[in-house]
């Protein structure tokens, strides 16, 4: 996914946040941190290079 | 019930110079980029989302009162972006080739930044207890209308940066791969 759409979402809920308006800006970070969850998969290792 | 005007006014302002350094670090970081024309770093990008995911929790903070909810996002926000740096900065460790600022690899000075704003968010929430958890909103001045301006820009630059480093498409990064030793 691209990165540039986390961002916006992000920009999106900073100005709900600056709104005073906790639920939307609330739930748009959500997605934001959803968004970038997805958009980190391609880049995370298949294995972690230590033995837990 | 608390019947003042403005209340939590002592931590809202350290949560706006917090802010403001969050702020002062994304700056950092896209211009650093642009001024040595680095190209496009995926891993850099997500901790810069991790940062800007922070900073909501900390605008937030400063415009409706401090809250176990806000200070719970600074905190999920802030381990996210060390799980991402700590990823980056071990295939880092055997290459010598990283930038360095100040004697720290850049990917060290993030995983600083991400474990201070763990260390604020756990020592305000200890501490910062009394005014509970509600939404009105706060009374806030010019200075913090402007920090919070900042902080909504560099929200928007971040996406600019990502659009011009990936374009519409996953951004040209290779994966991190660990070699056994």
């Amino acid at each position: 996914m691209a990165m540039m759409w986390p961002f916006l979402a992000a920009a999106l809920a900073v100005w709900y946040g600056i709104l005073g308006r906790r639920p939307a800006s609330f739930l748009l970070w959500v997605v934001t941190f959803g968004l970038f969850v997805a958009s980190a998969m391609p880049y995370l290792p298949d294995a972690l290079p230590f033995a837990l | 019930m608390i019947f003042v005007h403005n209340p939590g006014r002592g931590s809202r302002f350290l949560n706006a110079l917090v802010l403001l350094g969050v702020a002062a670090i994304i700056y950092f970081t896209l211009v650093w980029q642009a001024l040595f024309q680095l190209p496009g770093c995926p891993m850099c990008g997500l901790q810069r989302g991790a940062l800007v995911l922070a900073g909501m929790g900390l605008l937030l903070n400063m415009r409706l009162g401090p809250s176990p909810l806000h200070y719970a996002m600074v905190i999920g926000a802030a381990l996210a972006g060390v799980a991402i740096t700590v990823l980056q900065i071990v295939p880092q460790t055997a290459a010598s080739d990283a930038d360095v600022l100040l004697g720290l690899r850049l990917s060290s000075w993030a995983l600083l930044a991400f474990l201070g704003l763990v260390l604020f968010s756990l020592l305000m929430l200890a501490v910062d207890r009394k005014w509970g958890d509600n939404a009105l909103r706060r009374p806030v001045a010019v200075a913090g209308a402007v920090v919070m301006a900042l902080f909504l820009i560099a929200a928007l630059a971040s996406a600019i940066g990502a659009a011009l480093d990936c374009g519409f498409e996953i951004c040209p990064g290779t994966p991190i791969v660990y070699r056994p030793a």
